[in-house]
């Protein structure tokens, strides 16, 4: 196979990359070792930063937040909620804080305006009446599943093409200069192999195993950060503790749930990153501070994801000092491997301006003169991508005859059909359990796929989606995933059903001895 | 009002114990919050499958493997109740299904497999007459028979997967499958349990035999998911083998199961013939205690709340699902009286980093600590009421899931409770 350009990584920044690169006629591959939004991307707050988090101490990245925010919700607004946020001081907060952070939002133009407390609880009454100041900043939240799924698909529309499940096993270049690559099937095992002039590596926490097959150096430090959904949506703006960066201070509504983040935590566990029962706790501590519902909410799942940043400096314990700025090295100056590019750091709300300034260097490498248009144009969101909205799919589903006595909604919590499942099956080419998920909320709610997994299983099996025999290892594997995340959330009716589920396994599939 | 046994609790552990006691000459009652977990399970009662993190292949025989058992957990409620009380209380039960005109075939000497929906199989040792065929020991071919739009069950998927130990020579009978074309219930949803009613009449079952009949090849066995009508399975299975000149056996789906609740109803009814009143959806049950041990439960706080007292009683009421257990964030408590349960302080020791490890969950082992009557001790093995007996999964130790052991352990213990708590005087 032969392209221009090779992207490597299917989080944001890949995705932006190949859009980018598409929308400016430049032929692309992109290739993810897993399957898209499988690393970081997936697996953070939805946060659409205003900026003011980082305002005070980090104004780089606070001011690019700013930009790309009200950019994204100019182009991918269907996949954005704009709630609004409240950066709010608790009584043993840092009393200069507001003040500083009022100051630093001035300074880069960035519209927060401090707010009577009343209004506040107005807004939001499950807040804690011990807030002593409150102000308004122009958060949002964001779905980075949709949104990188629109900008692959606008690429591919484009004549882009994407392949998961390749993970690169060689970077080809000669007399320092790149010419291709190699990678490997995951599912199959098979050789695959591209030719092509220019490679960015988007990898995220795997970019430095990525330049080190180009010979390339590149330090990253891994910051663990873990989160905690919770099925009740208690505040409906984004919440922030006004105070510096520290433990379960951002809270972000997304649809029916809320979600608490983060922790941050130097590490080295890259590939699989899992919420600790202590690290839950910690968040839900904080949580209930701002928040004093949240001990009374049932959390239906934690996950953890893993921060790429750049800069780190031997002994930093707190990795919260690293700058969130993102970082683009041309190995062609760095490391003398021309051609090769590495985009890194940064955050999901800046992914499209990283992807600009990537791209913006290819195109001056190729001599040629093409400009961005990514701030302009609307990312594509079909009717299907549309906020899954409980109260209207039961209105669909109550309102339409043929719905009575089928018995065909296959994940109940949800509210998801067989056909809705169906379709989207169709559409891909080996579907995993996770990825029918992700594309119908099958398995989002509170049993967490407990109960309809095993029928998506045999639907994927009746329609010859898995392999034959394979059937068992897939639902099996999917449901050790699940414990990952259910596990450190397991007490009250969460624990109780999470007995059922395990009944229905264990008691009834036997499936601890298969 | 006055009892002899008050049993808290309607799954099969407080029903055996209210059967255990009125058979003894107790006036019972059954106080429950809700119907109990029989619905939620196979309707098999499982004896002793494995001996976790021990066993890898399914014991052969549930009885041989007791001490077994005794040596590796010896708090067992198995190992309390001892072997020949196991067998006593077990077949008890399975007269007692032979007039309650829902019989049970197999022995607590010997597992069975029977398939699962997933096409794997399950251990077990007393099954009900409509599974028995199903048996994996039983060689010859069957047709797994399905119905679309029945969630829970793909015949494909369980032939498939049924197909491959068929091959690697882990069950005899080998497999296909066939789904039946939607079914009009008359607007009703298709699920089991709306199924099996539809399959308790004579009409609906004449129509489905003209259906599969051409399906079905000579000497071929039909397998079905369990829906052969929720009032007379017994009629509908022998009605189908005989105008399909087939055997015919069900496979028990995922909650709400039908054998569950076929087993509940005949139960409670049979319970309610004898005279014990059995009173479900109570949501307040506050204990009244003396000195001298437990007196009663009232059914409110107000003055006016109806009383029920007795002699002794039985708890009966499950582990999580159940709601005889609950927790919080750091604690777990036993939910009606307070009872001490024994459990690590550090959540994540509740619970194993995989979830499938045939170990099992150490939460699923949580509960009351019992004395050799059953009686539930405090942690300094002290009896805390001297007629308060406890029974099921609400005793600790026990984890049916890992063990496979869930209606042997309930019937075991129940009827023993019920037993002792009829000998208070």
């Amino acid at each position: 196979m032969q392209t221009e350009v090779v992207v490597i990584g299917g989080g944001a920044t890949g995705a932006g990359v190949l859009r980018d690169l598409a929308l400016r006629g430049i032929d692309a591959v992109l290739l993810e070792k897993d399957e898209l939004t499988s690393g970081t991307s997936g697996r953070n707050h939805g946060l659409l930063h205003s900026g003011a988090r980082y305002a005070v101490n980090d104004p780089d990245p606070a001011r690019e937040c700013l930009a790309e925010n009200f950019i994204l919700k100019k182009i991918a607004s269907p996949c954005i909620e704009q709630t609004g946020g409240f950066f709010l001081s608790l009584p043993h907060d840092p009393p200069n804080y507001p003040d500083d952070l009022l100051r630093a939002c001035e300074s880069l133009g960035l519209p927060a305006e401090e707010i009577p407390v009343a209004e506040v609880l107005q807004k939001e009454p499950a807040l804690s009446p011990k807030i002593l100041r409150a102000l308004s900043v122009p958060d949002a939240s964001i779905d980075p599943f949709r949104l990188i799924r629109s900008n692959v698909e606008e690429a591919e529309r484009l004549g882009a093409k994407i392949f998961p499940y390749r993970k690169v096993v060689a970077i080809l270049a000669d007399g320092g200069r790149i010419h291709g690559l190699r990678a490997i099937d995951l599912r199959t095992g098979e050789d695959f192999q591209i030719t092509c002039r220019f490679i960015v590596n988007a990898a995220g926490v795997w970019a430095g195993r990525i330049a080190r097959l180009a010979g390339a150096s590149l330090e990253i430090t891994f910051s663990k950060g873990t989160l905690i959904v919770l099925n009740q949506r208690l505040v409906n703006s984004v919440i922030n503790r006004c105070r510096p960066p520290s433990n379960g201070d951002i809270l972000v509504p997304h649809g029916p749930a809320l979600i608490i983040g983060t922790t941050s935590q130097t590490t080295a566990e890259i590939e699989d990153p899992s919420p600790e029962e202590e690290e839950v706790d910690l968040l839900f501590s904080e949580g209930e501070k701002i928040l004093p519902d949240v001990e009374f909410t049932r959390a239906i799942r934690a996950y953890a994801g893993v921060r790429p940043l750049m800069g780190a400096r031997e002994g930093d314990e707190d990795n919260r000092k690293i700058s969130r700025d993102f970082l683009l090295l041309n190995h062609g100056e760095a490391d003398r491997v021309k051609g090769f590019f590495s985009i890194v750091g940064g955050k999901l709300t800046t992914y499209r301006l990283m992807a600009e300034r990537t791209v913006d260097v290819i195109v001056k490498e190729m001599g040629r003169k093409i400009s961005c248009t990514t701030a302009e144009k609307t990312l594509p969101f079909p009717a299907e991508y549309a906020f899954h909205d409980l109260g209207s799919k039961l209105r669909k589903i109550g309102g339409e005859k043929s719905y009575h006595g089928t018995g065909e909604i296959l994940c109940e919590c949800e509210l998801v059909l067989r056909e809705e499942i169906s379709r989207e099956i169709q559409k891909l080419p080996y579907p995993s359990l996770k990825e029918v998920q992700e594309r119908t909320r099958a398995g989002m709610g509170p049993c967490q796929g407990g109960f309809c997994s095993p029928r998506l299983t045999a639907l994927l099996s009746e329609v010859g989606k898995i392999p034959p025999g394979t059937s068992l290892s897939i639902l099996k594997r999917f449901l050790e995933e699940r414990w990952k995340g259910t596990r450190p959330v397991l007490w009250g009716p969460q624990l109780k059903e999470e007995q059922l589920i395990q009944a229905l396994y264990t008691e009834l599939f036997n499936l601890d001895h298969f | 009002m006055f009892y002899d046994v008050i049993v808290i609790g309607a799954g099969l552990a407080g029903l055996m114990a209210a059967e255990a006691a009125q058979r003894q000459g107790a006036r019972a009652l059954v106080l429950a919050r809700g119907m109990g977990s029989l619905a939620l399970t196979t309707g098999c009662i499982d004896g002793l499958g494995y001996i976790p993190g021990t066993s890898k292949a399914p014991l052969a025989s549930p009885l041989t493997a007791l001490s077994q058992l005794k040596e590796e957990h010896p708090h067992h409620p198995y190992a309390i109740v001892g072997q020949e009380r196991i067998l006593d209380a077990l077949e008890h039960f399975q007269e007692l299904c032979q007039v309650m005109d829902l019989p049970y075939t197999g022995t607590f000497k010997q597992n069975l497999l029977l398939p699962t929906p997933l096409g794997t199989y399950h251990p077990t040792c007393l099954v009900p007459e409509t599974m028995a065929q199903g048996t994996l020991s039983i060689p010859g071919s069957v047709l797994l028979l399905g119905f679309r739009g029945l969630k829970d069950f793909s015949p494909f998927l369980a032939a498939e997967n049924l197909n491959l130990l068929h091959s690697q020579g882990k069950v005899a009978p080998s497999f296909r499958a066939e789904a039946l074309d939607k079914l009009d219930l008359g607007g009703r949803a298709l699920n089991g349990l709306n199924l099996a009613q539809a399959f308790d009449s004579k009409d609906f079952r004449k129509e489905f035999v003209k259906k599969i009949k051409p399906t079905l090849r000579s000497g071929e066995r039909l397998g079905l998911p369990a829906v052969l009508g929720l009032h007379f399975p017994g009629e509908a299975l022998a009605e189908l083998r005989e105008m399909l000149n087939a055997e015919v056996f069900e496979i028990p789906l995922p909650p709400p199961s039908v054998p569950g609740l076929r087993l509940y109803r005949k139960l409670k009814m049979h319970l309610q013939e004898k005279g014990v009143r059995i009173f479900v959806g109570l949501s307040a049950l506050n204990p009244l205690k003396s000195p001298k041990g437990l007196n009663g439960f009232s059914l409110g706080k107000s003055k006016n709340s109806p009383v029920y007292r007795a002699k002794a009683f039985v708890l009966a009421t499950g582990k999580f699902v159940g709601g005889g257990l609950d927790s919080e964030r750091g604690r777990i408590f036993e939910t009606l009286l307070d009872l001490p349960v024994k459990y690590p302080k550090k959540r994540r020791e509740w619970f194993n980093v995989r979830l499938l490890n045939p170990a099992g969950q150490p939460f699923n082992r949580f509960g009351v600590e019992v004395n050799e009557h059953l009686q539930p001790v405090d942690t300094e093995g002290r009896v805390i009421y001297p007629n308060l007996f406890a029974a099921g999964g609400i005793v600790a130790h026990g984890d049916s899931m890992s063990e496979k052991s869930g209606g042997g352990v309930a019937i075991a213990t129940g009827y023993l409770a019920g037993k002792l708590a009829a000998g208070i005087k």
